[in-house]
Order: structure tokens, then sequence, then C-alpha cells
């Protein structure tokens, strides 16, 4: 497929939702990092101040991270 | 187990601090009141009906959902527009919980963590307060008893602030009755 070729199917409705999945999967891929980033704060909260929660808090990061990247693989598999 | 939208805790047996001495007890933790987290609040609620007012318009416009979005395309956004408002919710509430002013039988100490990326911690001993003041201003403020606990101290940073805290007087009155006990032990 010539690039011409290529600029012309993304102006198709097909091509666009297309365009749309790959941009769904890249905010899924940046959406990752924050999860990981939320996983070092809260690890950094816990440490600077230690509660009865702080399991619960702990664990609720780590949870949110390994679902962002579950949903992420998903996406590259079934988009 | 402690009320997990308590904005005032006191003895809290299980929790510490890092850099608490071995004699230090945690007397108090002071938060912003719960109420004051409205806004993220109004806006999660937004966010979670979001997907169904849109499905709402799509069928009361076309009589169905546009047929040319893919099923797998609408359950993976969805998916992840729900995962999203978690991590969103999740990240605003643990900025609330972990905001917190701490009074110690030795010190206050101020934790800030704004966003993810920045932490600011300050203390001062009890000996060192000058002067507790607080204020309530604004509708919001004196209908819900939320305000400022304004305290001069002698050390390096002068002023601390608890912002926001539930009864500020209540709070005020705490501090002035453990600065004076603290003076009495030291002979001030």
């Amino acid at each position: 497929m010539d690039i011409n070729n290529a600029i012309s199917q993304l102006f198709t409705t097909g091509g666009f939702i297309k365009l749309i999945e790959v941009l769904v999967v890249i905010i899924q891929i940046i959406y990752c990092v924050f999860a990981f980033l939320i996983t070092r704060q809260v690890k950094l909260m816990n440490h600077s101040f230690h509660s009865d929660a702080s399991v619960a808090f702990g664990t609720i990061a780590w949870i949110h991270f390994i679902f962002a990247v579950g949903l992420t693989i998903l996406s590259f598999l079934i988009l | 187990m402690m009320n997990p939208f308590s904005s005032r805790i006191t003895n809290p047996r299980s929790s510490r601090y890092d850099g608490e001495d071995h004699d230090e007890q945690i007397l108090y933790v002071l938060r912003k009141a719960f109420i004051t987290n409205y806004k993220w609040i109004l806006f999660s609620v937004f966010f979670a009906l979001f997907p169904f007012l849109l499905n709402y318009l799509f069928i009361s416009i076309n009589g169905n959902t546009p047929d040319f979005i893919p099923a797998r395309f609408i359950f993976i956004v969805n998916i992840f527009w729900y995962l999203f408002l978690l991590g969103f919710m999740f990240a605003n509430y643990v900025n609330w919980f972990f905001n917190i002013y701490l009074i110690t039988n030795k010190k206050i100490i101020d934790m800030d963590f704004i966003g993810l990326l920045y932490k600011n911690i300050s203390e001062a001993p009890l000996t060192n307060i000058e002067d507790v003041t607080s204020n309530i201003s604004g509708a919001f403020g004196t209908t819900f008893n939320i305000g400022d606990v304004l305290i001069q101290t002698a050390g390096e940073k002068t002023e601390f602030e608890f912002h926001d805290v539930s009864n500020p007087s209540k709070v005020r009155d705490i501090l002035s009755d453990l600065v004076m006990e603290e003076r009495k032990k030291h002979g001030h």
C-alpha cells in the first residue's frame, strides 16, 4: 500500500476508527505510567505517615496498576 | 479501625510518622474537612454517569447506538473510562488522606503532598509556638464550621497554617492548652 492510499484510507469510517483505536492504546500506555506513579507515591506517603489503612492503600494502588497494564495488553490483542 | 472519612482523629493507636522519636506520641491527626472534597466527588459522579448519558443521547437521536463503531472498541473504552475514574478518585482521596497536620506531645507537623510529585514536611516544637489564631470566613466556612488555624512560631518557619479544618476554634483551644502544658513542664 503506498502512502497516498494509506492517507485516503484514513478518511474512510473504518480508517478513522482504526486511528482512534491506535490513539486509545497510546493513551492507555501513558495511563500505565500514571498508574505506576500512583503506586510510588502511595509508597512514599505510607512511609511518611503509617496508619491502619496503609496496607489497603498499597494494595489498591497495585491492583489499579495491574488492571491498567492488563487492559492495555487486552487492547493490543482485540483492537 | 479509624473512620476513613474522619478529619480529626484523637490518639490514633497504630499511626506513626517518619522521624517520630521513641518517647513521642501522636495526639491528634488533622485533615481538611471531608466536605472540601466536593469538587472532585461531583466531577466523579458526572464522569460515572457520562457513558450512560451518551448512550441515552445516541438512542434518543438514532434509535440505537451507532453501528459503525465496533462493539469491541466500545467495550475497551468503557472499561478504560471506569478504570480512569477509579484512578482519579483514588489519587484525589489519598491526596486528601495524607495531607495531614499532626499534633504530638512534642511538636506540630505539617505534611503536604501536592499532586503526585511534590512532598513538603515542616515541623516545630510545641515550646516554639508563640501564638495560635483561628478564623472562619465565607458562607461555606460558616455553614460547615470549617476554617484555618494560624500558628506563629519562633523557629525557622515562622508560620504554620492548618487549612480548612473542621471546628478550628476547638483545634486552637487544644493547641493552646498543649503549649501551656509543655511550657509549664519546661519551666517557661
